[in-house]
């Protein structure tokens, strides 16, 4: 897999480091020699370019990459020429941080996948933890339906999935249990280990702590998530 | 039987609840061995371990911050540390 990571401010460079830890072919892009020193050791090829110059962009290969996150938002103008010349050259997937709602708009606009707004996720995210601390993530994935991970609630502690009728009066599903376990390692000492259970069986019991993964229309999900 | 040999069986006892997953029972044991040694690290270790297990995290931060008072150095609660703090929430 080939990711390029082009601009390597604070946001881009740990999501460069942190692509290539996870064993993706990451090539990362700056305009400042700079950072592209400090990023070297740790990504796979590391280029100092203008990404608004088409001819360069190419000759690194962009029509290759499986994706590209446009990292720039200091220059909302260099942001939007790079998408364009990306879109341009049919890059498979063009993802691109945003700085601002109007920035945004136009990199929609431009045919951008996916438009980022970090500090606003996380800001939702941690705003979201502090309310409901049983709340692990709920993710978006269409305008009708939502995943939502959560805690095993109080009242499904000890119940198997068949006897909760989480179906029948919330109408969400159980896609996996994230459950842990005290394990005992090779030197005798005790520690804990995770497992995921991917769709489980409707005899499965929900133990307590059990981090439910579920699936859902919104309004269901809504309505279970305080529960 | 000694209170020593009573506490080595108890923390026996708690493993084996422990590890066959009733933390309810598990969790009395390992208080009942606090009450009559509050300072027994093997007890609070597999205390945090348990909370720790299900998802009881401030709990688990409680105990192992206890564990490292008595003993600044011990090995396996840092490393308990280090993961709670590595964890979502």
């Amino acid at each position: 897999m080939i990711f390029f990571v082009i601009g390597l401010g604070r946001f881009g460079s740990t999501l460069a480091r942190s692509l290539h830890e996870k064993g993706v072919e990451v090539i990362a892009i700056d305009k400042d020699s700079a950072r592209i020193e400090e990023i070297e050791d740790f990504v796979s090829k590391a280029y100092v370019m203008d990404a608004t110059n088409e001819k360069a962009l190419s000759s690194v290969g962009v029509k290759d990459a499986d994706g590209i996150v446009v990292c720039i938002t200091s220059d909302i103008e260099a942001s939007i020429m790079t998408c364009m010349i990306l879109k341009d050259k049919g890059v498979r997937k063009i993802m691109a941080k945003a700085g601002s709602e109007l920035h945004a708009k136009i990199l929609r606009k431009v045919g951008v996948d996916r438009v980022i707004f970090p500090e606003q996720e996380m800001a939702h995210r941690l705003a979201e933890s502090i309310y409901s601390p049983h709340i692990f993530e709920v993710i978006d994935l269409s305008p009708e339906y939502s995943i939502l991970e959560r805690i095993t609630p109080k009242f499904m502690e000890g119940k198997v999935i068949r006897d909760t009728k989480l179906r029948t009066k919330y109408g969400v599903y159980i896609i996996a249990i994230k459950r842990k376990f005290p394990i005992v390692k090779e030197d005798g000492k005790t520690s804990v280990e995770e497992k995921i259970f991917i769709a489980p069986s409707a005899d499965e019991e929900i133990l307590k702590g059990d981090v439910l993964v579920l699936l859902g229309k919104k309004e269901n999900i809504d309505k279970f998530r305080d529960q | 039987m000694n209170v020593k040999e009573n506490i080595e069986e108890l923390i026996d006892q708690a493993k084996i609840l422990l590890f066959s997953q009733n933390y309810k029972e598990a969790e009395k044991i390992l208080k009942k061995i606090l009450k009559l040694d509050k300072d027994n690290v093997d007890a609070l270790y597999h205390l945090g371990i348990l909370y720790e297990t299900v998802n009881e995290h401030e709990k688990a931060e409680e105990i192992y911050l206890k564990i490292l008072e008595k003993d600044p150095d011990n090995k396996e609660t840092k490393e308990r540390m280090e993961r709670l703090k590595n964890e979502k929430f």
